[in-house]
């Protein structure tokens, strides 16, 4: 199946030049070098003219993963602070803020737990599935699993405890049971009283703010099953709260996250078997941290990351207050874990290419990453890349982002090359792949277009490798193997890891100990306690909510839509709506309707579901039709209705809220002729 | 504390026993006791341990 969709008509396999307007389809082919050496030079003229603050890299990590950590290496060695990726609202939102509470992102220990709570999260056999199959084989093992969920999900219909609770309230929950916890005094109080800081801070910010009615109200559910769950969590022999992109997604993410980590803390789970393991950096590689060479940005460079004083929690300065104690614990100053810390915030960074303010950024990047249609507001984005001096993709298919763009250069795809998967430092699993089939035409790795890049900025000695074996070598040097080696010797290679390591080192933050009340927080100017905050709620003018979710097994993100066989059991966007608000606002099963909020309008086909509670409708990610003459890129996409102001952003990471915006929904008027599945090769 | 102790021991040992069944042995002795560790491993779970991966799909995985 991967294949069928990689070897595929529409694939790019020659570096390709705009010749028309942005946007309008009219391409050139050239050959690698005469790219390169044209971007190149458009780029130095910008650096020349704004400064390396005018370039800005959006990276999708997962998409790119051979890259070693050279995308950041290269951006620092020119001075450039301003990299952004998706993880800023999926799962390296969530390392960046852990490191607040703890100094690093816990890996949960399903292998030994007895309890795991699933937030929203669900994962089954087509989605998520190394997590599904941990899942599933802890419960076989008799652990417990509680399910925060406003929907019936597979999930939910297995938990002990399923608590429906109103979408976007999930960290006052988590408030909920830590009220619970302390005043049931349910916490480990050894661990509290020799590790933590801030507790009767923290104390006196439930008592205050969540007592248990309050957090009824807010979330939906009631106080007796609060209580309930959250004595089952923090009753069991261990327990985990495995990452959930849910809370990265949430205008008070900031707050859910910590809410989360504190939970873990207190309860006795970091470092526990059968709870959070902090597993640090794997001594066996040369890690793509070290790589990035994130030490050799200047202040001043970093200063102007744009949403370094707005929104701080991902950005350098958070980073700058932890570097001397990640050094410390880690051995490294800036541990990138999972591709989501020292970054860039994406909104205040296409408002910047956009308007230019607080300065012109003119030069974007695009490396294997649907930028156009990974972030909120959709609109400014569009924007945003229109007013660049230049603009370059890296990809494998034509996608809206790459449609925008003055050149695009042909990626290749995992089965193409070897790799080396170090975890994403999250964890210290390290792996290798095989490559199984030449890239087809001039597609080329990430690394050769760095590289390439560097050459021609100057920067060549620091890309001595020629290939990425070359660089695999280099970065398996500490085990003593070659890369070959590597792969003929190990399925897997886990580090050593012992639990209760902070018992020799500390924990990773200012003061050796779990952070309830961060300091780092406090220092960057915002509240170092969790506290709660939605966004406005539903009006006469947008009745309903909507979210942005549940994973669609035939696609990756907004990927593989030109892929006939899998449009064929999802040919469409689809929008989620129970019966009694379908015939309320007049939808028919299968018919085409509009949904909008204050950010803007999209279309998609009704899908009537018993699943989802009324008041509330499901909209799915990524939305694009290739086979349409305008790619479809302005209809259906999520990005469009997400709005990124600040009542909608989270404030210490400026990313935008998902999960619950008001909206409104009507049988679609406008009429709309498309070439439907007949268009795909 | 004691019970803390042996539990981490144990999942510590059982991190050791997962090193051993995911490095690709050059002995024949070795890789047949890694193979034989691994089905044990999954035999924990009953005669079928992933059987879940077969059950019909949900409305999540299917719609």
């Amino acid at each position: 199946m991967a294949h069928e969709v990689f070897d595929h008509p529409n694939r790019l396999t020659k570096p390709l030049k705009r010749i028309g307007e942005r946007g309008e389809g009219k391409w050139q082919e050239i050959s690698w070098p005469q790219a390169m050496d044209e971007i190149a030079e458009k780029l130095k003229a910008v650096i020349h003219q704004y400064g390396p603050e005018g370039l800005a890299v959006s990276s999708g990590p997962w998409n790119s993963s051979t890259e070693s950590g050279m995308t950041r290496r290269l951006m620092n060695l020119l001075g450039a602070p301003n990299y952004i990726s998706p993880v800023a609202l999926c799962l390296g939102n969530t390392a960046a803020i852990n490191r607040l509470t703890y100094g690093w992102m816990p890996l949960p220990d399903f292998e030994n737990t007895q309890c795991v709570v699933i937030m929203g999260h669900n994962p089954h056999n087509q989605s998520w599935v190394w997590e599904y199959i941990r899942l599933r084989l802890a419960e076989k093992r008799g652990a417990k699993l509680i399910c925060f969920d406003p929907r019936v999900s597979h999930t939910a219909e297995r938990a002990d405890i399923h608590l429906t609770l109103n979408p976007g309230t999930d960290g006052a929950l988590c408030m909920g049971w830590l009220s619970v916890i302390i005043e049931e005094e349910l916490y480990d109080k050894s661990f509290v009283k020799n590790w933590t800081v801030g507790f009767d801070a923290l104390k006196q910010r439930l008592r205050n703010d969540f007592t248990l009615d309050k957090v009824s109200r807010i979330t939906g559910v009631p106080e007796h099953q609060i209580a309930e769950s959250a004595r089952m969590y923090a009753n069991a022999s261990s327990a985990i709260i495995p990452w959930s992109p849910i809370t990265d997604q949430h205008v008070s993410s900031t707050s859910a996250i910590r809410a989360i980590s504190i939970l873990r803390a207190i309860t006795g789970n970091l470092d526990a078997p059968g709870g959070e393991m902090l597993m640090g950096m794997n001594p066996n590689i040369v890690t793509e941290s070290q790589i990035e060479l994130n030490d050799i940005l200047t202040d001043e460079q970093k200063k102007k990351q744009l949403g370094y004083d707005k929104h701080p929690a991902f950005t350098f300065k958070a980073a700058d207050l932890l570097s001397e104690h990640s050094e410390r614990v880690f051995g490294i100053k800036y541990p990138n874990i999972v591709k989501g810390t020292n970054m860039a915030v994406p909104s205040p960074t296409f408002r910047a290419m956009a308007y230019g303010d607080p300065y012109p950024v003119k030069a974007f990047i695009s490396i294997a990453n649907n930028a156009l249609m990974g972030y909120g507001n959709q609109t400014l984005i569009k924007k945003a890349m229109m007013n660049q001096d230049l603009n370059v993709s890296f990809e494998l298919f034509m996608t809206p982002t790459a449609n925008l763009c003055d050149y695009v250069l042909p990626g290749d795809t995992w089965l193409e090359r070897p790799n080396l998967m170090d975890s994403y430092e999250w964890a210290t699993m390290l792996q290798s792949s095989h490559q199984l089939y030449e890239p087809p035409g001039e597609c080329k790795n990430v690394y050769y277009f760095l590289k390439q890049l560097a050459d021609r900025m100057g920067l060549e000695k620091h890309f001595p490798w020629q290939t990425i074996t070359d660089l695999f070598d280099y970065r398996l040097q500490p085990l003593g193997l070659s890369f070959n080696e590597f792969r003929d010797s190990y399925k897997m290679l886990i580090a050593e890891y012992k639990h209760y390591n902070y018992k020799k080192t500390g924990f990773a933050t200012p003061s050796g100990k779990v952070e309830l009340y961060s300091s780092v927080l406090e220092e960057l100017g915002c509240d170092p306690l969790p506290y709660y905050r939605n966004v406005p709620e539903p009006c006469e003018e947008y009745p309903l909510k909507f979210f942005v979710g549940i994973r669609e097994p035939q696609f990756f993100q907004s990927s593989q839509r030109h892929t006939k066989a899998l449009r064929k059991g999802n040919k469409v966007p689809r929008t989620f709506i129970n019966a009694a608000d379908a015939e309320k606002y007049g939808l028919t099963n299968g018919e085409w309707a509009t949904i909008e909020s204050v950010a803007g309008k999209i279309h998609m086909l009704v899908l009537i579901r018993d699943d989802i509670p009324p008041g509330l409708i499901r909209v799915p990610h990524g939305w694009w039709l290739p086979e349409e003459k305008d790619l479809g890129a302005f209809e259906h996409n999520d990005g469009i209705i997400v709005p990124d102001t600040d009542e909608y952003l989270d404030r210490e990471q400026g990313i935008p809220h998902l999960k619950g915006v008001p909206c409104k929904i009507y049988p679609r008027t406008e009429s709309r002729e498309y070439i439907g599945m007949a268009g795909l090769s | 504390m004691i019970k803390k102790k042996l539990e981490a021991t144990k999942a510590e040992m059982g991190f050791s026993v997962a090193r051993f069944m995911l490095k690709k042995h050059k002995n024949p002795l070795l890789n047949r006791a890694a193979k034989a560790a691994s089905w044990l491993n999954k035999k924990r779970y009953g005669k079928d341990a992933l059987d879940f991966l077969d059950e019909p799909p949900s409305a999540d995985s299917e719609f």
